[in-house]
């Protein structure tokens, strides 16, 4: 093909918009490429960019071949590998970014542009926010413009050309969207994956894990994610019961706590009295990569893809890789396992030696109490009347946490409290474990839904108490308000605290905080709708356009004549021939003397422009100035020989002027 | 120019089997009358080489969406794949409606560059950005055609014999916006230019010619010899002017020289005796060449034609058409 013989080297234009395109099109990418590839990458884009200006020469062949082997060599220490999610994104950015140092034919520039949307749909999985979506437009719009820019090689450098190739651009794009649409919607969705996931497909999620260690959820209060959200079908569970029971951990080892999963049951019958009304739900879980669900405690349903097992866990038969949703119906007043606890030693079992000083304290607390109950409470107790502070940034703990926090630092984040109360009441001899989940969750007043955010990961503890079975407690909450930590935000779940920082707030804080639910309200809808999309979403789709049990060969068809319609559409606008010059300039005049005609100056067939314009002055010397501009712009247009560019622009003139023409 | 050959008749087939006749999208139609319209039925449109390895680098990232079910790699493949149905649209359209003419083709010589001044002319409100224009196995030149406006485009080729020649079928191609779809038409023009014969290397005039001298005697209208002064008229040569006897305010005279009894050249098919047809046409060529040039009244004796004598550019042109259609 000739044009790959053009060379492309001083083409300082289409190089800038697709310098810029790439630009952008890596920022998202240096959060999670290693800094030495992000620094490497951003000077390449100013080399090429400085080469093209003629300020510097481009490597030499003999370098690039060296800039490749020691880039791969690089990735390989960095990662170890070169596949994955993040060696992969790695390495096609790097290619990415040495392409543009052999950039000179037609061909290359294609092979950096498809390149870039390789490295734009790897972004993808690491976000598919609304965020990204819009800024994934821009950037597709950049690289189109770029490549229609290179189309052009002959032009000269100037302002004029950027932009039309920008607007011709989204000529392109604005129409595609609507076809883009229908095809989302309506193309058969296989369910993934065809292949392995790699192992690392979502390791960089945000979420609670399944061990619990001092410092392991406190880490995750900065996040500001939203791990899920619910929306209720009546009446929604007021604050304090706001529990979302995650993973049961139950496996001591003296400084972390773990589950066992093999080792949990999955029964039949499940041992849960309920009192009160139930609360219905549906839970929009964003994916965390992990098996298991959220429930407000305590769940007596069991969604469909998804089991229930004996500590009162919600497990889905596959990772969270993608949204899910799931409706359940809990029971916020419960009894668990109120008559029998088997495994019971399970729930008991502590190294030895472990805390000996708790346990000093445990035997103390024991000789002045006479029931589980009252041992319980006594150690709540003693928590709320010790200086013990609620903390996100507690001391560092070393040889045996939970002695260290009781007695030393007393100063800790809810997984502080929640072990060492929980190894307290196991040295008692009572059953007990640890309960990692969420707890809070406030409603989107803008919408109807609660957010749950990971900031609201918690964890609590549940003994067993003979006819009660498992009772939550939670030690993190009688921590009296004066010690907690304003910043903290547990602080801020408390509704006494919360109203009194919401009244100090002041009103551009407020709106901000409005601006955000309605931010949220939207992500949510993006959630549902576009990242979750899937093929039961679809099929609800299908169902409500009253389409039941549709096969994918009808969907096919049905995809293809709705495709169609929509390209013909198009066609019909693309091909259509705008009105030209002269057909436009005498409707605009028409449209002009319509206007005075309403005010009782009509003008006679045989009149001419000017004559009538004098006489319409005469009637209407306040607007002396616009008619007179009016007429003779329309003069000039019909009879002078204009070119085309101060045609284009009294055209536009003449159209602004009568449409803002007011006779009086 | 007036083609004298019978052209090629259009062939007499059905509509439909012409439509779809793999021998138009290769070479287009028979011969046509200008202008020529391009529309629907001659357009065609494929995708280029980057088109193919775009429609690949989609299906890479559609294969990748639904391993990772990844929504937002769902919807830049579809983003993408309907961008590029939508620049099918545009590249068709950046053909469609254009109207193509030829301007006048000057004569040539054999053997040298014939100059073909192709008009497009854009009657649509729609610029057409860099439509290409070429000779088949031709470097495509560029041009972009504003609304309601034209542009000329030289195409160049090689003569060819001499005599009528037909400007061949040329293409006029596109790939704009993104290069990724090629919409082209061939035009095959039912028009053609004439080509003198190649001019002979000798350019020595013939001696002999003056045998063949008019019997009418001097008439004062040839450059040699002086043959007395007359009034002005208008026309006459500076060089003639006798500037002296205007100095001498006797008026403007022209100075008459005779000599065309002598000068009067007869350049003859048959003083080339025992050439080949092709060789005597060259010489006649070049010798009408020189004649010009050096101002002589001359004349052409062919076998089929002959042309009295006399000079300026209509003579030598008339001259130098009868070469170059000799025997046709």
């Amino acid at each position: 093909m000739a044009a790959e013989m053009r060379w492309l080297n001083r083409l300082p234009l289409p190089n800038a918009l697709l310098l810029a395109g790439i630009l952008l099109l890596i920022l998202p990418h240096l959060p999670h490429l290693p800094p030495w590839l992000s620094v490497a990458v951003l000077g390449v884009i100013a080399w090429r960019l400085l080469h093209d200006i003629g300020r510097l020469p481009l490597p030499n062949r003999f370098m690039r071949i060296l800039l490749v082997l020691l880039a791969i060599a690089a990735l390989l220490v960095t990662y170890r590998t070169l596949v994955g999610r993040e060696a992969g994104t790695a390495l096609l950015v790097m290619m990415l970014a040495l392409k543009l140092f052999e950039m000179r034919s037609w061909r290359d520039v294609t092979v950096v542009v498809f390149l870039s949307f390789f490295v734009m749909v790897t972004a993808f999985l690491f976000s598919q926010s609304l965020l990204m979506g819009g800024y994934t437009l821009v950037v597709v719009t950049l690289l189109i413009a770029s490549l229609i820019s290179f189309q052009q090689p002959d032009r000269t450098v100037a302002r004029e050309p950027l932009l039309a190739d920008l607007r011709h651009a989204a000529r392109l794009l604005l129409p595609a969207l609507p076809v883009a649409l229908i095809l989302f919607l309506l193309f058969p969705r296989i369910p993934g994956p065809l292949w392995g996931l790699p192992d690392d497909a979502g390791a960089s999620r945000t979420g609670l894990s399944d061990e619990m260690e001092p410092g392991r959820i406190s880490r995750l209060v900065d996040s500001n994610e939203v791990a899920f959200r619910v929306q209720f079908d009546q009446s929604r569970p007021p604050a304090a019961q706001r529990y979302w029971r995650g993973p049961v951990l139950w496996q001591y080892d003296g400084r972390k706590w773990q589950t066992e999963p093999n080792r949990i049951r999955l029964p039949e019958q499940f041992d849960l009295d309920s009192n009160g009304p139930a609360l219905e739900y549906q839970v929009t879980l964003e994916p965390h990569n992990r098996q298991w669900l959220f429930a407000l405690e305590m769940p007596a349903s069991v969604p469909g893809q998804a089991q229930l097992n004996s500590e009162y866990q919600l497990i889905a038969r596959q990772r969270i890789g993608e949204v899910f949703r799931y409706e359940l119906r809990s029971y916020p007043d419960y009894r668990l396992d109120p008559h029998i606890l088997l495994e019971r030693e399970r729930y008991l079992a502590l190294p030895p030696d472990t805390s000996p000083r708790t346990r000093e304290l445990v035997k103390e607390l024991a000789a002045q109490t006479t029931s589980a109950a009252q041992l319980i409470q006594a150690v709540l107790s003693y928590f709320a009347e010790q200086p013990f502070y609620y903390t996100r940034e507690p001391p560092l703990l070393f040889d045996d946490p939970v002695d260290e926090f009781v007695f030393e630092t007393q100063r800790g984040f809810c997984e502080h409290y929640a072990s060492a109360f929980t190894v307290m009441i196991r040295q008692a001899g009572i059953p007990a474990r640890v309960v990692t989940g969420y707890y809070g969750g406030e409603m989107n007043p803008l919408a109807d839904y609660m957010i749950v955010r990971q900031s609201d990961a918690h964890a609590w503890s549940e003994v067993w108490l003979q006819g009660r079975g498992w009772v939550r407690i939670d030690p993190t909450g009688v921590i009296p308000p004066s010690r907690v930590e304003l910043t903290a935000d547990l602080a801020q779940r408390e509704p006494a605290v919360r109203s009194r920082l919401e009244a100090e707030r002041p009103w551009w804080l407020h709106s901000l905080h409005q601006a955000g639910y309605a931010w949220d309200a939207l992500n949510n809808r993006w959630q549902q709708w576009v990242v979750g999309y899937n093929q039961n979403r679809q099929n609800a789709l299908l169902r409500a356009l009253g389409l039941k049990d549709i096969n994918w060969q009808k969907l096919v068809f049905l995809l293809m004549m709705i495709l169609s319609l929509a390209l013909l559409i198009i066609a019909a606008l693309v091909f259509r021939s705008a009105p030209n010059a002269e057909k436009r300039v005498n409707r605009l005049y028409r449209r002009f003397v319509r206007k005075l005609a309403r005010r009782g100056i009509t003008k006679s067939p045989a009149e001419t422009p000017s004559a009538f314009s004098e006489r319409a002055i005469r009637e209407q010397p306040e607007k002396t100035e616009r008619i007179r501009q009016i007429t003779q712009t329309y003069l000039l247009l019909r009879y002078a020989d204009l070119d085309t560019q101060t045609q284009h622009r009294s055209l536009k003139w003449l159209a602004r002027a009568v449409r803002q023409f007011r006779p009086e | 120019m007036e083609p004298r050959m019978s052209l090629a008749s259009r062939a007499t087939r059905s509509g439909l089997f012409q439509r779809f006749n793999l021998a138009r999208f290769f070479k287009g139609d028979a011969p046509s009358a200008a202008p020529w319209l391009l529309n629907r039925r001659n357009v065609y449109i494929l995708p280029t080489r980057q088109g193919l390895f775009f429609a690949v680098t989609l299906m890479i990232i559609l294969l990748g969406a639904i391993n990772y079910n990844n929504s937002l790699g769902y919807f830049l493949t579809f983003l993408l794949g309907s961008i590029a149905i939508v620049a099918i649209l545009h590249t068709y359209r950046n053909l469609l409606r254009l109207e193509v003419r030829l301007a006048n083709i000057e004569p040539v010589f054999a053997g040298s560059e014939a100059t073909i001044p192709v008009v497009l002319h854009n009657p649509g409100s729609e610029r057409r950005e860099q439509v290409a224009l070429a000779f088949s196995g031709q470097e495509p030149k560029h041009c972009a055609i504003e609304p309601s406006s034209q542009c000329v485009m030289p195409l160049h080729r090689l003569a060819g014999g001499r005599g009528w020649q037909p400007v061949d079928r040329f293409t006029l191609a596109s790939t704009f916006p993104l290069g990724l779809f090629r919409a082209w038409s061939h035009v095959v023009p039912d028009a053609y230019y004439l080509v003198y014969p190649r001019p002979a290397a000798e350019a020595r005039l013939p001696q002999t010619s003056r045998y063949m001298a008019s019997l009418l005697g001097d008439q004062g209208i040839g450059s040699d010899d002086f043959a007395g002064l007359r009034g002005y008229r208008s026309g006459d040569s500076l060089k003639h002017i006798h500037w002296k006897a205007l100095a001498r305010e006797q008026g403007l005279l022209t100075k008459q020289f005779g000599g065309d009894r002598s000068e009067r050249l007869w350049l003859d098919w048959r003083m080339l005796e025992g050439s080949e047809i092709e060789a005597r046409l060259s010489q006649l060529c070049r010798w009408v060449i020189e004649a010009e040039q050096q101002g002589l009244e001359y004349g052409l004796w062919l076998p089929d034609q002959i042309i009295e004598p006399g000079r300026g550019h209509a003579h030598q042109q008339q001259c130098l058409q009868a070469l170059a259609l000799y025997g046709s």
